[in-house]
């Protein structure tokens, strides 16, 4: 890394609230083209984060540090809710559709998790009758 | 943020565990290759050869795990050269935000399905037996007679047909919210 992008990067580092843009650039004695071709370049690579501001009537960037675990490559999407319908896991799930041989409207596999989920409604229902 | 990104995890690796056992995949192997290749260390991405004294699985299993993978848009090969022989190796990686979109693919996926059966549901009255409990659609019981054609039963007219379409909606309603939220927190507002 250009020992540009590391200053900068410890000046976005060690500002609390993120810097603004325009700032930095002031702080390492750029020009403003310079200085957003610089920031672009470090949001590429995932370093950093940019949130579009307004200071002065002026649109900006306020930077944040994105911390070495970066958000982006993170694995966020959970699929524990939809684990337990058939579909999910279903192998023909591209090949599934109406008036097709594996068709949702008549899947056994789909009936069964029906049949069960209105069976654990009703004995939850008896549940809170019986309290 | 990381809770929950563990949880995302574990999610993940039950689908590849519940996949490869229906595709007849050892499953644990499968998830043990998933973390090999997710795995931060793995930049550059592992050839089949690479991954073979790595778990001690046979070639071809790990092969078939790949392209489970893939199929799945999990993971995704890197075409390249063999340092030495020069012949053609596949790098196996995860682009873990290609991942996260995979998912919420497969969750649409999810979601449409349940909407095709709703319409069915709404579309159709139904007809029971009461002894083995097998549903007909109106027309299917038209050409039985009303009678169930493996008990010789009359079929009854299926009053729990609303509570089916009933809980297709509150889980279609419950997945289109998430997967909103999902996409929001995936690519911004």
């Amino acid at each position: 890394m250009e020992d540009l992008e590391k200053s900068a990067l410890t000046l976005i580092k060690n500002s609390k609230d993120g810097l603004l843009q325009s700032d930095l650039w002031k702080m390492l004695g750029l020009d403003s083209r310079e200085g957003s071709r610089l920031v672009i370049r470090l949001a590429k690579k995932g370093l950093i984060r940019r949130e579009q501001v307004m200071v002065n009537g002026r649109r900006t960037y306020r930077l944040y540090l994105v911390e070495s675990d970066s958000s982006a490559k993170r694995i966020l999407v959970d699929l524990t809710s939809i684990l337990d319908i058939p579909c999910t896991t279903c192998p023909y799930i591209e090949s599934c559709g109406p008036g097709n041989f594996y068709d949702p409207a008549t899947c056994p596999l789909m009936d069964s998790w029906l049949e069960a989920k209105l069976e654990n409604r009703s004995r939850l229902e008896r549940m809170s009758l019986r309290y | 943020m990381s809770r929950t990104s563990e949880r995302a995890v574990k999610s993940l690796e039950r689908l590849i565990h519940d996949m490869a056992e229906k595709k007849g995949i050892d499953p644990d192997k499968a998830v043990h290759v998933f973390r090999l290749i997710v795995s931060p260390t793995n930049s550059k991405g592992l050839s089949d050869e690479d991954l073979e004294p790595l778990t001690g699985y046979k070639q071809g299993e790990i092969r078939k795990i790949l392209r489970l993978l893939y199929d799945l848009r999990l993971a995704t090969y890197r075409r390249g050269r063999h340092p030495k022989t020069g012949s053609t190796r596949y790098y196996w990686v995860v682009d873990r935000e290609a991942l996260n979109t995979s998912i919420i693919r497969r969750k649409k996926a999810v979601l449409e399905k349940l909407k095709t059966r709703l319409e069915h549901e709404r579309n159709n009255s139904f007809y029971v037996c009461p002894q083995d409990g097998s549903r007909y659609t109106f027309d299917e019981a038209f050409d039985y007679e009303f009678v169930c054609p493996r008990c010789g039963f009359m079929l009854e007219e299926d009053r729990s047909s609303s509570d089916y379409a009933r809980a297709l909606e509150e889980e279609i309603a419950r997945l289109e919210e998430e997967i909103r939220r999902d996409e929001k927190e995936i690519f911004g507002s």
